[in-house]
């Protein structure tokens, strides 16, 4: 399955690790783009990028649904981009 | 030669019947023949009110001294029609023609995709004061470059007799197969010659993102996690070095329908948590200064990218390219004006944008016909911002060389193409390089004004070796480093007349000190 779904997470961890991740939000370590890594986008929040596969997208939205999450949580879109 | 002409007719009795009204009796049955025009049956008479003088004096300019004349019988009428220029005076003694004129072929006055170049890179250094720059120093020596684009090809850059700088091991590229800065010639080598106009000494580094196949729809495409990925490469290099780092971004997402709906939690275009956007703001935060294109979906002939399943997109900068920690560019021609494809505001993330307009469409790099678009005109301003940071480097103890501050100073100072100020076509207005190094080196001008108007406590100075000795004819002036401004020389002044009037008369109050050191300034002379 295709890894090219973008998923945001904060973490208060300086270096968050990827089996941390999948467990809390309860989805296959497997799922995740190893060769992608994880990003920090944000270091005043604390905010980390990584590439997920669709079942692993749509476990994360459930949990998401029913727990407290940063605002800037979410699956993300991850669209084309072209020179202008 | 046969030509469009614009015929006038006063009115006829033949053409007193309705339809005849309507047509001017030019169908079903032509009544109205004129030697040697053939007029247009499908164009409806347009008919244009007489006037009528209401005094004495008839002029055009003194809408007073006419009246308009509505009625049928005082009005005249246009048609139009095709005629051999030869026959122009035989038509014109025609009865009922009052006169003929010319109908020239009109055309939208905008630039589009196509269209010839205009001007070539050399208007565009002499517009941006590039001499002015080099004797400053202001070539971006030290400055990195970072062109975030399809790839950069050096060889080509140097073929074309630019002498850039490369640094291979801080550039990037997404599969390690790709060897940045001997990409194909492409868009990116395009971007990279437009940002040496006016920094041809900075330094360059590729990062060659649109060169990942990772699934966007054509060749020269990628998908955002790959910017992501370029961007988190690009704050360790800022965060590696002193070196102040200017990035470039002609590059960007045509069409919401390649992203989530507006609204939805993971949509890019209008939403500042989006991964891009974040680590966008993360960048600027590191001291780096980013340019983005506004886009090419501007209403007068947006590109073909913005049309998808029959909806045409414009007036809408998305996502990144809207974000507020960055300089969004719109073109224009050398001309100053706004290119017809040049995206309008507002923008999604932020609505003021674009920021800022700079030269696109005119004949440069070689890598197309012209070098066209907001992707000539966002590397044409990056070039000045990088010329800038050569003088004024990143330096995060002090606020005046903050990103923000750099965006402030260079739209403050634009050249505004509207009276009204701030507009979402143009933005601010035309970056002004000129203006630009006026503010960064003001001081030495005041000085000839100030010695005419107060000689002798000039000349005071000037024996007390307090003026730099450089004589007013010398062609190096210029050049020379400027000792003081305007408002220093002034303070100056004022202190000198005190430290005078002190020694003449030291037992005098403050209060008299004052009032001497006010007739002292408004004379020339303390009088001491």
């Amino acid at each position: 399955m295709d890894k090219t779904i973008l998923f945001q997470f904060q973490s208060k961890e300086a270096r968050p690790n990827l089996k941390g991740i999948a467990d809390k939000y309860t989805f296959s370590v497997d799922s995740i783009d190893l060769d992608y890594g994880i990003i920090e986008t944000d270091s005043g929040e604390g905010l980390y990028t990584v590439l997920v596969d669709a079942q692993a997208a749509k476990q994360i939205e459930v949990y998401l649904a029913h727990h407290p999450h940063h605002p800037a949580e979410a699956i993300f879109s991850n669209p084309g981009i072209e020179p202008i | 030669m046969k030509k469009n002409v614009i015929v006038e007719l006063a009115y006829t009795e033949a053409f007193s019947s309705d339809s005849a009204k309507r047509t001017m009796g030019l169908s079903p049955a032509p009544v109205l023949t004129i030697p040697g025009v053939t007029l247009d049956p499908t164009f409806s008479p347009v008919p244009l009110s007489g006037i009528r003088p209401s005094s004495g004096f008839h002029s055009i300019f003194n809408a007073q001294a006419f009246t308009y004349d509505d009625s049928e019988r005082g009005s005249t009428y246009l048609v139009r029609g095709e005629m051999d220029e030869s026959q122009y005076e035989k038509a014109r003694q025609a009865d009922a023609v009052v006169g003929i004129y010319s109908d020239p072929v009109i055309e939208p006055f905008a630039v589009c995709p196509g269209k010839n170049p205009v001007g070539t890179d050399t208007d565009v250094e002499k517009l941006l004061c590039v001499s002015k720059l080099k004797s400053k120093k202001m070539d971006g020596s030290g400055v990195l470059v970072a062109i975030v684009d399809t790839g950069v090809n050096i060889n080509h850059l140097i073929s074309k007799g630019k002498k850039p700088v490369f640094d291979a091991s801080r550039s990037w590229a997404p599969q390690a197969n790709l060897t940045p800065g001997s990409m194909p010639v492409d868009h990116g080598t395009m971007c990279a010659y437009d940002v040496l106009i006016a920094a041809p000494k900075a330094t360059l580094l590729d990062i060659a993102l649109l060169s990942s196949t990772a699934g966007g729809p054509t060749v020269m495409s990628g998908l955002l996690s790959d910017a992501i990925k370029a961007y988190n490469h690009l704050i360790k290099v800022k965060k590696a070095t002193q070196q102040s780092l200017v990035v470039n971004n002609s590059w960007g997402m045509f069409h919401s329908s390649w992203d989530f709906p507006v609204g939805h939690a993971g949509n890019y275009s209008h939403n500042p948590n989006h991964p891009f956007n974040k680590i966008v703001g993360e960048l600027e935060k590191s001291g780096a200064d980013i340019l983005f294109a506004a886009g090419n979906c501007g209403s007068d002939c947006p590109d073909s990218r913005c049309t998808r399943n029959g909806v045409t997109e414009t007036k809408a900068i998305y996502g990144a390219n809207s974000h507020p920690s960055v300089l969004t560019i719109a073109g224009v021609t050398k001309d100053k004006v706004r290119i017809g494809y040049s995206t309008q505001g507002p923008g999604c993330i932020t609505k003021n944008k674009p920021d800022l307009s700079a030269y696109t469409h005119f004949k440069g790099s070689g890598v197309y016909a012209y070098d066209g678009g907001t992707s000539a005109a966002c590397p044409v301003a990056t070039g000045v911002i990088a010329a800038v940071r050569t003088v004024r480097g990143y330096d995060p103890a002090n606020p005046v060389t903050s990103p923000a501050a750099i965006r402030s100073l260079v739209t403050t100072l634009a050249e505004d193409l509207t009276p009204t100020g701030y507009d979402l076509e143009t933005g601010f207005g035309i970056i002004d390089t000129c203006q630009i190094i006026t503010k960064l080196f003001p001081v030495l001008g005041p000085l000839p004004n100030f010695c005419k108007r107060y000689p002798k406590i000039c000349e005071q100075l000037r024996k007390n070796n307090r003026f730099p000795k450089i004589p007013l004819n010398d062609p190096m002036r210029d050049l020379h480093k400027p000792v003081m401004d305007e408002e220093a020389i002034e303070e100056l002044f004022l202190k000198e007349i005190e430290n005078q009037l002190l020694e003449s008369t030291p037992f005098l109050s403050e209060g008299a000190v004052a009032t001497k050191k006010k007739v002292a300034a408004k004379e020339g002379d303390c009088g001491c």
